[in-house]
């Protein structure tokens, strides 16, 4: 007879029978203690699928009602536009309000340093918009992933 | 052909775009699709059971900002899961330290030992199909928190350890070691009730 089959076969086999190779279904066959074997973990494996699935006792959809997270999804938008208005009128008071000083502006200094003044600014506008856009994206993602697993060893714990 | 696979899949992405877009009702058959799946690891990693309804409440507020950035890499399911068990841990951390030590803590002590005791005086009755389904539901309620969430997802939500190992950021062969000595404790508890019959 050929030796028996390993605690790590049973528990497989008991979830998986298709997964019998023929060699070891042979043995099954005329080996009573490894059939008694493969019982118990049947039994445990049926045991562990028919436990009873916890349910709570309270109504989730009240807790996350829908008009909330409406509310959330449009509120933010809003937010967004109400800042992007508020910055355009600033930049354009201020356009009308310096005009006489921006035309001198553009008449006296020479083109090289009107450019070299403009484009490090315009740069320097893209790329706050682009950390921004970015720092929101991460924060988003951290505070899906975030957790927390391991405490210090010997930490004091009070209760 | 469409695999099983494939078809969940459309199945998400048409759910996650109903809610995108507006829908009434369409977040609300979300929870009712992914919230047994929620209960059950809850009730496993919240021993204390007026914490759920905040973990229950931050998990699906979690999952609706998040839904925009879902790349549906995974089923939309697993992705909850691992939002809910992200959630369990950071309050176990930052609520309940001493409950999140006890999280990860092997079982080393047997959990048959206080279960035979309790049930000293049952000795007579014959071992129905019934009553070991029980004695093997109270003897699993004795693991660690741990190995109570793997048999959980793995036996009662049939995820695959694939699944397990990327909602708990586990290495399959852990979990597959978790599952095996879990199973093997159960059986020690299994061969002693039925000595007992015997008797
Ligand atoms: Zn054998």
């Amino acid at each position: 007879m050929n030796s028996h089959l390993s605690e790590a076969q049973f528990q497989q086999y008991a979830d998986a029978p298709k997964q019998i190779s023929v060699k070891d279904q042979l043995h099954l066959d005329s080996c009573s203690a490894c059939q008694a074997q493969l019982a118990e973990y049947r039994l445990i494996s049926a045991a562990l699928k028919e436990m009873p699935v916890p349910a709570f006792d309270f109504d989730l959809n009240e807790l996350v009602p829908q008009t909330d997270l409406q509310a959330r999804k449009a509120s933010l938008p809003w937010i967004a536009i109400a800042a992007a208005v508020a910055g355009i009128a600033i930049v354009g008071i201020s356009l009308v309000g310096y005009s006489g000083n921006i035309i001198w502006l553009t008449k006296t200094i020479p083109t090289a340093q009107l450019y070299l003044l403009s484009l490090p600014a315009a740069a320097l506008c893209i790329t706050q918009l682009i950390i921004l856009v970015v720092r929101y994206q991460r924060a988003m993602h951290e505070a899906i992933q975030q957790k927390t697993i391991f405490l210090q060893p010997g930490r004091n714990l009070t209760v | 052909m469409e695999t099983e696979n494939d078809i969940q899949r459309i199945q998400d992405q048409q759910l996650v775009r109903a809610i995108l877009a507006g829908q009434p009702h369409a977040f609300r058959q979300l929870i009712a699709r992914t919230e047994k799946l929620v209960a059950s690891m809850l009730f496993r990693m919240i021993p204390v059971a007026d914490d759920r309804k905040d973990i229950a409440q931050d998990v699906y507020l979690k999952v609706h900002q998040g839904l925009r950035s879902f790349k549906f890499q995974s089923k939309l399911s697993t992705w909850i899961a691992q939002i809910a068990y992200n959630t369990c841990l950071n309050h176990l951390a930052k609520k309940r330290p001493i409950l999140m030590e006890r999280f990860f803590e092997q079982t080393d002590d047997d959990p048959a030992a206080t279960l035979t005791q309790q049930q000293e005086n049952q000795t007579e009755r014959r071992l129905f199909e019934r009553e070991l389904k029980q004695t093997i539901e109270k003897a699993t309620s004795q693991l660690s928190p741990l190995h109570q969430t793997l048999i959980s997802l793995y036996y009662q939500q049939e995820m695959t350890l694939q699944e397990i190992a990327k909602i708990t950021d586990l290495p399959e062969g852990t979990i597959k070691s978790y599952l095996f000595r879990a199973r093997q404790q159960l059986k020690t508890i299994l061969i002693r009730y039925q000595k007992k019959e015997e008797l």
